[in-house]
C-alpha cells in the first residue's frame, strides 16, 4: 500500500509506533469514559463538604474551598443510622436469600430430570421483566392479608422476587458448565447426591455465586419502588427512603441529601471491591 | 470378586422417540480378570459401564457384584472404583486431599488418610506433587493421581471409561502399563472400556466386542483375532482390518467346499455348514496377503493404488473389481504405486464367513497351532 492515502501512510509506520499510538487512543478512550463516570460521584462528594450558603452560587464551587461537616452532622441528627442499620439487613437478607435459592434452584434445573424444564428455565426469565411498580400493589394487598406489611422479612422477600429469575436463570447456565464427570465420580467414590453438590460442585460454582450475589446486592442497596409501598412507618426505612424525606415541601436539601448519599455509596465499593478478588479466584478454580 | 450382568437393557427417551442404547447383554466377569468392552462410538460400551457403576439405571436387567443384587443400588454404595475420560480430579483441591478424599467421605481420621494417601502417591511415583493442584499437572500426572484415587480404598472393582483417549502415543503406553500394575496387584476385575481395538488387544484378559447394543463376540485376544465369530468381530479386531471378498459356494464334494469369488476358485476343506449356490464372505487378514508385480502369479490381480509405511511395514492396497484389498507382507521391492499388480495369499489362512448373517464357517486352523506367531498389531 503506498503512502500517499492517510491509510496508507498509517501501515507505513512501524509496528512498535503503531501500538504505541493504538494504545493511547485506548487508553484516551478509557479516560474519557472514566471522567463521564467518576465525574457525578466526584460532584456529589465536593457538593457533602460545601456549606450550604455556598450551594447555589455561581460559577459552582467544584473544589470546596472551606470544606465543611455541616451537612454530614445534619444528616446525623435524622434517623439515619437506624435506616442504615435497616439497609444492611434488609441487602444482607435479599442477598441471601437470592444466592441460596438461585444455588439450590439452578442445581436442580441442571441436574435433575425434570420435565420441560428447559422452558420452565426460560419462562423464569419474564419474572425479571415486570417492571417492581406492577408487582408491588398486588404485593401490597397480599402482604397486608397475611400480615407482613411494614415489616423488614416482608419486603426482603418481596425484594427477592425480583432479583431471583435472573440470579436462577445466571446458576442454570453456571452450573451447565460444571462438568457432571466431577459428580458422579464423587458418587462413585463413595458421596451421596448432596455431598456431591456440596462438597464437590458447590465449591466450582463459586464465581456464580458472587456473580449472583453481587447482583442482588446491587438492585436490594438501591432499591425505591418496592420499600416505599411496602414500608410505612419511617422507623423502617432503608436509606433510599430516608434520602427523599430531605426533599421538603418548599425547599430540596442538597447538602444533606449528597452527604446521605455518599454514606449510601460507600459500602457498595467496600462489597465489590472485597468480592472481586474472590470472582478471579473463582475463575482460577475452575480452569484445569 | 465377580461382576455379573444380566440381560441388561437401557433406553433412552429423548421426547417422543426411543434410543436403544443396550440391548439385553450378558456379561460375565471373573475375580481378577482384566475384561474389556470394546466397539464404535455408540455402541453403547460406556452405558453399560455406567450401569455397573450406578450412574445409569438400567431399563430391565441385574447387575452382581459378588453375587449381591446392585442393580438398584446407588453408586455410592456399591464400593467400586471408576476412571473417566477427563479424569474429574476436583480443581479446588490438592494432589493429596485428591486422593485422600474417597478416605474423607469414608470418615477416615485426618492423619490416617493422609498416611494412606502418601502411600498410594509414593506407589504411583507422584510422591512429590502432593501440595500442587489439578491444574498445574502435566496430562501423566493427572492420570497418576487420578489411578492413585482410585485404589487408596481398596474398592471391589475398577470401572474405566476410556482413560487413555485424551493421551499422546507415548503417554498412552506408559500409563497403560500403570494401570495393569495396579490391576495384577490389587487382584480385582477391571472392566475397561475403549474404542481402540489395539489397546483392548494388548491389555486385556477377556473382550467383548459390541455394536449396536449387542455383544457382537467375547473372547481372549487370541480367540478373537484368529477366530471370530463373525465379520463384524472380524472386521473390528485388527489393524488393518480383515480384507472381505464376496464369493459364491460353487461345488461341494468330498469334504472340499469350492468357492467362486472375482472368478477365481478356492478349495477349502470343509464337511457342513454351506450349500451349492449360498453367497459367502472370504475373509483374509492383511498380514497373511502378499503382492507382487507378476500378474500371472497372485490370484487376483488390480491396481496398486497406495503403498504406505505402517511402523515396521509397508501397506499395499490394491482395488480390485468390489474393492480394495490391503496387504501388509510385502516381500518384494521395488513395488510402484499404480502399476498392475497380483494378490498372493495361501487358501489355508482363509476364514469363511455366511454371506447373508455374517456368521463364521470356518477358520483356518489357528497360527499358533501351526507353531507361527499370531501377528497382532
Amino acid at each position: 500500500m503506498s503512502a500517499d492515502t492517510p491509510i496508507g501512510y498509517w501501515y507505513q509506520l512501524p509496528y512498535q509506533t503503531r501500538k504505541k499510538v493504538y494504545n493511547w487512543l485506548l487508553n484516551l478512550v478509557l479516560a474519557v469514559g472514566l471522567v463521564i463516570v467518576l465525574f457525578p460521584i466526584y460532584w456529589m462528594l465536593a457538593t457533602s463538604f460545601i456549606p450550604p450558603e455556598q450551594l447555589f452560587s455561581v460559577p459552582n464551587p467544584l473544589v470546596p474551598t472551606n470544606a465543611t461537616l455541616e451537612s454530614y452532622v445534619a444528616v446525623l441528627e435524622t434517623d439515619v443510622l437506624l435506616w442504615y442499620k435497616n439497609t444492611v439487613i434488609f441487602a444482607a437478607g435479599v442477598v441471601t436469600l437470592t444466592t441460596v435459592a438461585a444455588t439450590l434452584g439452578g442445581y436442580g434445573l441442571a441436574r435433575l430430570d425434570i420435565p420441560y424444564k428447559k422452558t420452565f428455565a426460560r419462562v423464569i426469565l419474564f419474572g425479571y421483566m415486570f417492571p417492581p411498580i406492577l408487582l408491588s400493589i398486588p404485593m401490597f394487598i397480599f402482604w397486608r392479608q397475611i400480615g407482613i406489611i411494614n415489616s423488614l422479612p416482608g419486603v426482603i422477600l418481596a425484594q427477592t422476587a425480583t432479583t431471583l429469575p435472573f440470579s436462577l436463570w445466571l446458576m442454570w447456565q453456571f452450573f451447565q458448565t460444571v462438568p457432571y464427570s466431577y459428580e458422579e465420580s464423587a458418587r462413585v467414590i463413595g458421596c451421596s447426591r448432596f455431598q456431591a453438590f456440596y462438597e464437590v460442585a458447590l465449591p466450582l460454582a463459586k464465581p456464580g455465586m458472587i456473580a449472583v450475589s453481587i447482583f442482588s446486592f446491587a438492585i436490594a442497596w438501591g432499591a425505591y419502588t418496592i420499600p416505599t409501598i411496602l414500608l410505612t412507618s419511617n422507623s423502617k426505612w432503608v436509606l433510599t427512603l430516608g434520602l427523599y424525606s430531605f426533599t421538603q415541601a418548599e425547599s430540596v436539601l442538597w447538602g444533606q441529601i449528597m452527604a446521605a448519599s455518599t454514606l449510601l455509596v460507600l459500602p457498595t465499593f467496600f462489597f465489590v471491591y472485597y468480592l472481586q478478588k474472590y470472582i478471579l479466584r473463582g475463575f482460577r478454580a475452575t480452569r484445569i | 470378586m465377580t461382576i455379573v450382568v444380566n440381560s441388561l437393557r437401557k433406553t433412552y427417551t429423548a421426547g417422543a422417540t426411543e434410543h436403544l442404547a443396550v440391548d439385553g447383554i450378558d456379561l460375565e466377569i471373573g475375580p481378577d480378570e482384566f475384561f474389556t468392552l470394546v466397539g464404535p462410538s455408540g455402541c453403547g460400551k460406556s452405558t453399560t459401564l455406567r450401569c455397573i457403576a450406578g450412574l445409569e439405571t438400567p431399563t430391565s436387567g441385574q447387575i452382581l457384584v459378588d453375587d449381591e443384587d446392585v442393580t438398584d443400588t446407588a453408586p455410592n454404595k456399591r464400593g467400586l472404583a471408576m476412571m473417566f475420560q477427563d479424569i474429574a480430579l476436583y480443581p479446588h483441591m490438592n494432589v493429596i486431599d485428591n486422593i485422600a478424599y474417597p478416605l474423607k467421605v469414608r470418615g477416615i481420621d485426618k492423619e490416617e488418610r493422609y498416611e494412606r494417601a502418601r502411600e498410594v502417591a509414593d506407589l504411583m511415583q507422584i510422591p512429590e506433587l502432593l501440595k500442587k493442584y489439578p491444574g498445574e499437572l502435566s496430562g501423566g500426572q493427572r492420570q497418576r493421581t487420578a489411578i492413585a484415587r482410585t485404589i487408596v480404598y481398596d474398592p471391589r472393582a475398577f470401572l474405566m471409561d476410556e482413560p487413555l483417549s485424551d493421551l499422546d502415543a507415548q503417554l498412552k503406553v506408559e500409563i497403560r502399563k500403570e494401570i495393569q500394575r495396579v490391576h495384577e496387584r490389587a487382584e480385582k476385575p477391571t472392566v475397561y472400556v475403549t474404542h481402540d481395538q489395539s489397546e483392548a488387544l494388548s491389555m486385556s484378559d477377556r473382550i467383548a466386542v459390541m455394536n449396536d447394543g449387542n455383544i457382537m463376540g467375547v473372547g481372549t485376544p487370541d480367540e478373537l483375532y484368529e477366530e471370530p465369530e463373525n465379520t463384524f468381530v472380524a472386521g473390528f479386531i485388527g489393524n488393518p482390518s480383515m480384507n472381505f471378498i464376496p464369493g459364491t459356494v460353487t461345488d461341494r464334494s468330498n469334504g472340499l467346499v469350492t468357492v467362486e469369488a472375482y472368478g477365481e476358485e478356492f478349495e477349502l476343506e470343509l464337511t457342513d455348514g454351506v450349500q451349492e449356490d449360498d453367497a459367502v464372505e472370504i475373509g483374509i487378514r492383511p498380514e497373511r496377503v502378499n503382492v507382487v508385480s507378476d500378474t500371472e502369479a497372485g490370484r487376483f490381480t488390480g491396481r496398486l493404488e497406495l503403498i504406505e509405511r505402517v511402523g515396521d511395514r509397508r501397506l499395499a492396497t490394491v482395488d480390485v473389481p468390489d474393492g480394495e484389498i490391503r496387504a501388509l507382507n510385502l516381500r518384494e521391492r521395488g513395488l510402484q504405486q499404480g502399476e498392475d499388480v497380483s494378490v498372493v495369499f495361501d487358501t489355508n489362512d482363509i476364514h469363511l464367513f455366511d454371506g447373508k448373517t455374517g456368521d463364521a464357517i470356518k477358520h483356518p486352523v489357528t497360527y499358533s497351532k501351526r507353531g507361527e506367531a499370531a501377528q497382532l498389531d
